[in-house]
């Protein structure tokens, strides 16, 4: 039966310097990951993630059938999101996505950089920010769990047509419609089922939706790195951007001022590139991240010196 | 011998040799086509030496080649959005097909097989273990490495057991389908597995429990697998380490991008 979860990459589709921008932020975050499950749970606490992992792997193998013989499956990263807070939940997605690539060949190794980080980074990520935000605004449970779990599996699906589309697999005219289109459907069906299984525990065990070992209740930690990942997704979404002048630029064609501004007497990255990368997507990202480093570590000063906490 | 399938044994390299050479190999086939169509071809050759130098069972692994056909079914779209020469129109609803638009599918096609092969023959080879301690042996985190043991060796338990409840609810409801078309009844058939699944987290978290507590009982400290250093490399994992970071340098040098 053909199953609707085409998320898993293979090699020869993603240009290599997608596949080496893709392995970096994941094996950031997923170090990061590593880090923070040690110490709260320490290194003991590894059966536990392990045999979890199984559990969203085998999760995976409850095919639903839906119309016209095909069947769909859980992605699950919400639904660990949920019940293991974002840390645990990048570590057991991380499991599944290297267990389906290696041992199964289901996904390539390659790829497995950018699978992670559509699957088990911002996926796990956009569920448990809209989880947690919608659950403060109203006690019941269900509704923010649907939501979660339509956005991970568009997140996911979106961040598989931007590297698609930045490989030049296809233009992003035909990709991201067609992505979006299908997996906005599919994750009806995952939000659905999360919300499902999430009412099923809210009924039989509630205390483990209040406060399981292995959820983190760290909503700063949770929101700087949830902030960090849509941050990264806008990089990774720069070379995209229209080349259409912007509205003010606009406006002076339009007044017959285009041309009659003062150049600048010095440009650190002009036209977002970088100069020796010259004008490829690798320079446009890179310029962009430079820069959002940059406004990072000032915004931070900023605060540090205002509120003299050394913590920021 | 009668009765008994003669196994010829494979080459005999340390784990942390096959990952290497699989990652590289990997990373040549993708710098291959465009004008180095040579590249595809001999990495193709020498996939077929290495699966027999491994020993692998080519059955086996072309049994699974069915995986990375439905992104390829996807990928199909490249031929008619792929700008340049018209080869041909599709009849009925006149989409052009181009040369070059042909030609790029052909690559990624042969590409993608090429790099699912490497994977298939090279992990194939050797215990799911045997893969993991090649995996500590390339220093990647002893925590996830870990996970990836007790995960590898649950897998079947929960797969299992998810299977198991899937039947019994065949058996209960029968096959109905979600058709989108009966909201009532679509969100009955919802409710029902996402209860399967919530019942499948709280059987494996129990489960989760009892195995953390019993090797914790065992003095468990985080560390699964024995340290991978007691297997040495040989000349042989040297030499096909060689050869592995040659190819990508090889496939660059003879016009590859």
């Amino acid at each position: 039966m053909f199953s609707f979860l085409l998320l898993h990459i293979p090699d020869g589709f993603l240009s290599l310097s997608v596949s080496g921008c893709g392995w970096l932020v994941a094996a950031a975050v997923l170090a990061w990951a590593v880090r923070r499950t040690s110490t709260r749970l320490g290194e003991a606490a590894v059966p536990l993630v392990g045999v979890l992992g199984a559990f969203i792997f085998a999760a995976q193998a409850v095919n639903f059938p839906i119309l016209g013989g095909t069947s769909g499956h859980l992605l699950g990263a919400a639904l660990a999101a949920i019940l293991l807070g974002p840390w645990s939940a990048v570590m057991v997605m991380t499991a599944v996505v290297i267990v389906q690539a290696v041992f199964f060949q289901d996904g390539g190794l390659l790829a497995m950089g950018c699978n992670l980080l559509n699957m088990a980074v911002l996926a796990v990520f956009s569920a448990h920010v809209v989880y947690r935000v919608l659950g403060r605004l109203s006690p019941r449970r269900w509704w923010a769990a649907v939501v979660a779990g339509w956005l991970s599996v568009v997140v996911s699906a979106a961040a598989t047509g931007v590297e698609l589309v930045w490989s030049g697999m296809f233009p992003a005219s035909l990709a991201m419609p067609a992505l979006l289109g299908v997996y906005g459907l599919v994750g009806v069906a995952e939000g659905l089922l999360t919300a499902s299984a999430v009412g099923f525990l809210e009924r039989s065990r509630p205390a483990l939706l209040e406060e399981t070992p292995l959820v983190e209740q760290d909503t700063a930690a949770s929101l700087l790195t949830a902030g960090m990942t849509a941050t990264l997704a806008v990089i990774l979404l720069a070379p995209l951007a229209s080349e259409a002048p912007d509205g003010l630029e606009h406006l002076a064609e339009h007044a017959g001022l285009a041309g009659t501004e003062v150049a600048p007497w010095f440009e650190v990255f002009p036209d977002y590139a970088i100069g020796f990368l010259g004008g490829t997507p690798i320079s446009v990202v890179a310029a962009v991240a430079v820069g959002a480093v940059a406004v990072f570590a000032l915004t931070s000063l900023v605060i540090r010196s205002i509120s003299g906490d050394e913590t920021v | 011998m009668r009765g008994t399938a003669r196994v010829r044994p494979g080459l005999p390299l340390h784990p942390r040799t096959l990952w290497i050479f699989a990652l590289c190999y990997i990373v040549a086939a993708n710098l291959a086509g465009g004008s180095s169509w040579w590249g595809l071809v001999g990495l193709s050759f020498l996939l077929v030496v290495v699966g027999w130098m491994l020993s692998i069972s080519w059955r086996k692994v072309l049994r699974g080649m069915w995986i990375p056909t439905p992104f390829l079914a996807a990928g199909v779209a490249m031929v008619f959005t792929t700008p340049g020469d018209v080869w041909f129109v599709v009849p009925g609803v006149d989409l052009p097909v181009t040369v070059q638009g042909g030609w790029k599918y052909l690559e990624i096609a042969w590409k993608v097989y090429l790099c699912w092969t490497v994977a298939a023959v090279v992990f194939q080879s050797r215990r799911p273990e045997e893969i993991l301690q090649g995996l500590a042996a390339l220093r990647v985190p002893a925590a996830l490495v870990g996970i990836l043991a007790v995960m590898l060796r649950y897998l079947e338990v929960l797969v299992g057991e998810g299977r198991r409840t899937l039947r019994a609810k065949t058996a209960r409801t029968g096959r109905a389908r979600l058709g989108f078309r009966r909201l009532s009844r679509d969100a009955w058939l919802f409710r029902v597995y996402g209860a399967l699944v919530g019942n499948l987290f709280l059987r494996a978290l129990a489960r989760a429990q009892r195995v953390h507590l019993a090797m914790l009982a065992r003095g468990y400290d985080g560390r699964l697998l024995p340290s991978p250093g007691e297997g040495r490399m040989t000349e042989q994992d040297w030499g096909m380490v060689s050869l592995a970071v040659l190819l990508p340098l090889i496939i660059l040098l003879g016009g590859g991008r």
